[in-house]
């Protein structure tokens, strides 16, 4: 071959590959519709925080091919191959940059057949405050009773990078299984953080630090080890429930699968003294989901009053008859930081007097609003299609259904951003079963604006991926030790921890006022 | 191949080919020289390569098609990055991903045997190669794709327990690639080789996990061979192998996080276990499988090629050697082979059932030579229920019940083999939902969990859930039509309402909610459940008074039959119904049953001779087995018998 030959074919494959990494063009003529388009995700009209990666979508309408023209302060640009539409993550952090405070307006352009369809442009606003760089939460099937793989995973939210923070199979066997939950950070940092591991090489795995270790919290005197954590803001401390959790499973409805409490507690580890004590034992109440106020002189927790009746049966069985009576209110309970007492328990929000039960209290970092999940009765709201996230005002008092962010499926596990102005949590408005994060944002007066899907590289990756995301919460900072480092740890036995007998509430946990 | 070697390879082929009469040749002084095999042995590589190719074929396209068709409707492969990037997160994971994609192919049996075949051909081929066996003993070289041949049939009721969907092509694929790994070496120089001992390894261990540590453990021992000049590097090459086979699995330990550092070195070695139980046999073909392969190196280098092979004492060792090889690759065939009548009418009937061929179903529950397993029984009685003809014909049938035969203590339960399916069609969606994740997240999810998850998922009118599973079914290559199908029904009501399957599903689900679980006892809480159930819908009706009568209980009975009765009024009284209320009858004579209609010749007469039958036999001392088994062929289609005869049947 001559080299004019060569020059020929490395012309043409150039070209060729320049056509085919070259954006599309919006098309100029086209049928205008008097609708916006149907996309997937829904972004449309959204509040994007100003370094999100790119929110990725597919056009719903009927075509054989769409393109989405992005018009923002300085700047335009044209996206789409066949119905999806995924932006380059350098141009989408331009874009993003460009259009800080402001919108990006998106025209979306249908083909089908030889024409082509315009549909009514939407807009996505670009907040000003940036979100917290990380999440984690746990990836789980949705499964009833059987597990297998289970993992923590950690997410960069500016761009698609998802690792594995501990994977169960690292340290499992067929014989030796081990089931990993909740994860908690101090304060969104990293430094100081826990989750907890069951069955196989069970323990609850502490970082404090550098340092790792398993602890075994579970004593004759508590229900079980920690199970429900949160970490003190500023202090090595630990407030965990302690639960005995059974499940069930609906012959007939939606909610497929009852989580319950029939018995739990709060206690108090000391990760410095190796110690636990308790916080609140009333055989009772089911008290759960402790979290501390950001100012660390409060812990707020559900509890629900439930009194056993039947003698003959068990109270397992008892609880599956009656499991739509239990319903949980909001208390907290002062903290002294420096004598490390907790006060009198307060009422946050009687939810059973609306006939409703509200769980994972989670309050703002400004302090001032009470975030919760609300349903008609239990604990797992996960599970139940009619919760909601609600919002309390602690200044005001004022009670209400968060706008723009519910739907008509489950709303769980929500979390604060650092800087207030973001909600992460899990909802099955999707299809009914598999969890999905979405995000909102919350604005300076109060108000939460229409959530958003967590972004993913392929914008159908919700519609085949077959595992839910469960307790997603905001991290500023990556997890520091490795997947293997843990396993490390995990393999050696539990430290166990001291049992104080003495309980660290000054009363016998009667509500004494109610909080507004 | 060293120069000398060459030579003689040569000067060996001159001589054979001169030698082209068939008369028995003389030697020069009058003596007989020995006959000339030389064309027969140099044809004996492709005679085996045929004969093996073709009977492996028959032996899985003819002898194991039910059974591969189940393989793929208990495996899946999805054309994503997602399914990619999972399969890569363990050691292996490429021939894994590739394995899940060619298993697929046992949609047509045929042509998935087909393939692997080929494959086995290709690694046989390339193991007389490899290890330069010569053509009189290429049979030797047969014994890796026999045992693999082995490693596919001798599955049984694993494959329900299996957590490795592509292994029927993984462990091939694995073979495969390693052992074109170790013929590429063979053509390398010394450095050349050191470099791809420690490339192979580390680069092949993603690819084709344990394997890659085999290979490199053969390209040691075969480095061994060379005895020229090279002693430097003869020794050079074990010591960077048995480096990178130790330091390989620590590293890449670093980069997965689903393995466990003591399994790192037999990473994707297929492990059989379930519960507490760890089977041997089922990976006893990949044990032997790497004996043989590091003794057939050993022998390679340890046994240079002989030059006298044509002396006629020295050819007996050969033919010997070769039949009593056939003689056990094809006893290992037979040993191993999972071949077993009830597993497979099991696999025919969930077919049939999955096809609402309900004719086939029957057939097939009428043709078994012996008693039945559980699963079998449960398919009579849904094709039967879907007829609406289990109070005419559903002890027509044997309903006995096997355990399933396994050949270690594998515990086979019904929820995990056929439960989804029994739930749907009597109309526990959501425990069938239930079910299906319990087992896709043990075992993974598979297009036959997908199937019932979408069919579930529609009749709950959870049209975006069943969407989702729909589109993990586009993703495959041989269900898309089925999905598509499928995809009809979403948020289409009327359609929905004029479908078949879903009519006869839909009246079933006629019950309310409350908080339940089977404690995985699947058969026994459908019986329980429905005998112990009242509904005013007539179908749901006739389940209920169906599973009261193989529920035996009389208080349950009378009120479910009068139920039935009221709700089916103008229509004749099952034959099956009739004999447990003239039974139930004269037993406790708590209801008056003189004013019923019977059907007087094959309630009220036969009633009478099945009575006579007893008497005579109980009076000539029989015991109980022995009146079952010598009143099964006059009265085994009744109720009475299986009232009074089929007893202890255990689910499981």
């Amino acid at each position: 071959m001559s080299m004019k030959h060569y020059l020929i074919c490395i012309f043409a494959l150039a070209t060729l590959t320049f056509i085919g990494c070259s954006s599309p063009k919006a098309p100029e003529q086209y049928a205008k519709q008097n609708s916006q388009p149907k996309i997937y995700p829904d972004y449309i009209d959204v509040t994007v925080p100003s370094n999100i990666a790119p929110t990725n979508f597919m056009v719903l309408e009927r075509g054989e091919e769409a393109v989405a023209k992005f018009t923002y302060p300085g700047g335009e640009a044209t996206y789409g191959k066949g119905m999806k539409i995924q932006v380059p993550e350098k141009k989408w952090k331009e874009m993003l940059q460009a259009a800080k405070g402001k919108d990006i307006k998106v025209e979306v352009f249908v083909k089908e057949g030889n024409g082509w369809k315009g549909y009514q442009a939407f807009s996505i606003f670009v907040a000003e405050e940036e979100i917290d760089p990380y999440i984690s939460y746990r990836l789980i099937y949705p499964s009833y009773i059987a597990y297998e793989v289970l993992s923590i995973n950690q997410r960069n939210l500016t761009n698609f990078e998802e690792k594995d923070i501990y994977n169960n199979m690292i340290i499992s066997s067929e014989d030796n299984g081990q089931c990993i939950n909740c994860h908690s950070y101090q304060n969104y940092h990293t430094t100081n953080m826990q989750f907890h591991m069951r069955q196989g090489h069970g323990g609850t795995m502490i970082v404090d630090g550098d340092k790792l270790t398993k602890v075994d919290m579970k004593s004759d005197s508590t229900i079980s080890s920690g199970v429900y954590p949160s970490w003190h803001p500023t202090q090595k401390l630990i407030a965990y429930s302690t639960n005995n959790t059974g499940q069930s499973f609906h012959t007939m409805s939606k909610a497929k699968i009852e989580v319950q409490d029939s018995k739990s507690d709060l206690i108090l580890y000391d990760v410095e003294k190796n110690e636990v004590t308790n916080i609140s034992n009333n055989p009772d109440e089911f008290e759960v989901y402790p979290w501390w106020a950001p100012t660390g002189d409060m812990l707020y927790f559900s509890s629900a009053h439930f009194e056993f009746t039947d003698t003959t049966g068990t109270r397992d069985s008892e609880l599956i008859r009656r499991y739509k009576e239990v319903k949980y209110n909001i208390y907290r309970k002062p903290f002294n930081q420096k004598t490390r007492e907790f006060g009198p328990t307060e009422m946050v929000y009687q939810a059973d007097s609306v006939n409703a039960s509200a769980t994972l209290p989670r309050i703002s970092p400004d302090g001032r609003y009470l975030l919760f999940a609300q349903g008609e009765f239990g604990c797992f709201h996960i599970w139940h299609p009619d919760a909601d996230l609600y919002i309390k005002d602690l200044q005001t008092g004022e009670v209400r259904k968060l706008e723009n962010v519910n739907s008509n499926q489950a709303e769980s596990y929500h979390s604060w951003s650092s800087n207030g102005r973001w909600i992460i949590f899990s909802s099955r408005r999707d299809d009914g079963n598999y969890t999905r994060l979405y995000i909102a944002y919350f604005d300076k007066e109060g108000k939460a604006h229409k959530a958003f899907a967590l972004p993913q590289k392929d914008p159908g990756y919700y519609t085949y991926f077959l595992k839910s995301y469960n307790i997603p919460e905001f991290m500023v900072e990556p997890v520091k030790h490795t997947a293997q480092e843990f396993a490390s740890a995990a393999k050696k036995d539990a430290i166990h921890a001291k049992f104080n007998g003495k309980v660290v509430s000054n009363e016998a946990d009667t509500v004494k006022h109610l909080v507004n | 191949m060293s120069k000398k070697q060459k030579n003689m390879n040569n000067a060996s082929t001159k001589t054979s080919s001169a030698k082209t009469t068939f008369e028995q040749p003389k030697k020069k002084n009058g003596e007989k020289t020995p006959r000339d095999f030389s064309k027969l042995t140099k044809a004996l590589p492709y005679c085996y390569g045929v004969v093996f190719a073709l009977a492996a074929w028959l032996i899985l396209a003819i002898g194991n098609k039910d059974y591969l068709f189940g393989v793929q409707n208990h495996s899946l492969w999805s054309d994503t990055r997602l399914f990619f990037d999972e399969r890569m997160a363990l050691p292996g994971g490429f021939v894994h991903w590739l394995g899940c994609y060619l298993t697929q192919y046992f949609y047509y049996p045929a042509l998935g045997s087909a393939i692997l075949v080929v494959l086995w051909v290709i690694i046989y081929v390339e193991s007389i190669m490899a290890f330069r066996i010569k053509p009189k003993w290429s049979v030797a070289a047969l014994l890796t794709p026999v045992l693999l041949l082995c490693s596919v049939i001798c599955l049984g009721y694993w494959m329900y327990y299996i957590k490795n969907p592509g292994f029927w092509f993984k462990e091939t694929l694995g073979v495969l690639i390693m052992m074109s790994a170790v013929l590429a070496a063979r053509y390398m120089g010394q450095v050349c080789r050191i470099i791809w001992v420690v490339v192979w390894c580390f680069f092949g261990y993603p690819i084709v996990g344990w394997y890659a540590l085999l290979g490199t453990l053969l390209i040691a021992i075969l480095g061994l061979r060379k005895t020229d000049n090279q002693r430097f590097s003869k020794w050079v090459i074990p010591a960077v192998a048995i480096l990178s086979i130790i330091a390989t699995p620590i590293i890449w330990y670093q980069h997965y996080s689903q393995i466990r550092i003591e399994d790192a070195w037999i990473a994707s070695f297929p492990l059989f276990q379930s519960d507490l139980l760890t089977s041997i046999r089922p990976s006893l073909p990949f044990i032997l499988l790497a004996i043989a392969l590091l003794l057939t190196a050993i022998l390679t280098v340890a046994c240079p090629a002989s030059t006298d092979d044509n002396k006629e004492g020295k050819r007996l060792v050969p033919v010997t050697a070769n039949i009593l090889i056939i003689i056990a690759l094809v006893a290992c065939v037979k040993f191993f082979w999972y071949d077993n009548y009830n597993y497979k009418a099991e696999l025919r009937m969930a077919k049939a059932v999955e096809e609402q061929r309900w004719d086939d179903v029957l057939y097939e529950s009428s043709i078994a030579p012996g008693p039945p397993t559980r699963q079998m029984v449960i398919s009579k009685n849904i094709a039967l229920l879907r007829q609406h003809r289990m109070g005419e014909a559903m002890f027509h049938y044997d309903n006995r019940g096997e355990p399933p035969y396994v050949y270690d203590s594998l515990k086979v339960h019904l929820v995990q083999t056929f439960a989804t399916t029994m739930y749907y069609h009597h109309g526990k969606t959501y425990f069938s939902t239930r079910w299906c994740i319990e087992n896709g997240v043990e075992f993974g999810f598979n297009v036959n969990d997908l199937k019932i998850l979408t069919k579930c998922s529609i009749v709950e009118g959870e049209y975006e859930a069943a969407r989702k599973y729909i589109e993990k079914l586009k993703q495959t290559t041989f269900h898309k039509a089925w999905a598509e199908e499928y995809e009809r029904y979403l948020n289409n009501t009327e359609l929905i309402a004029k479908n078949e399957e879903f009519k006869g599903i839909k009246p079933l689900m006629g019950f309310e909610d409350l908080l339940d679980s089977d404690g995985g006892l699947c058969e026994m809480y459908i019986i329980n459940y429905f005998a112990n159930s009242t509904n005013k819908d007539p179908e749901f009706s006739d389940v209920i008074l169906a599973y009261t009568l193989v529920d035996k209980n009389i208080q349950l009975f009378w009120p479910r039959f009068f139920n039935y009765a009221m709700l089916h009024k103008g229509v004749p009284m099952p034959i099956h119904y009739q004999e447990a209320a003239y039974l139930y009858g004269n037993l406790e004579h708590e209801v008056d049953i003189k004013g019923m209609p019977f059907d007087q010749e094959k309630v009220v007469q036969r009633f009478g001779a099945f009575q006579q039958m007893t008497n005579q036999l109980v009076a000539q001392k029989y015991t109980e087995k022995q009146m079952a088994d010598a009143m099964r062929a006059q009265f085994g289609d009744t109720f009475w018998y299986f009232y009074f005869l089929v007893r202890d049947v255990k689910s499981y």
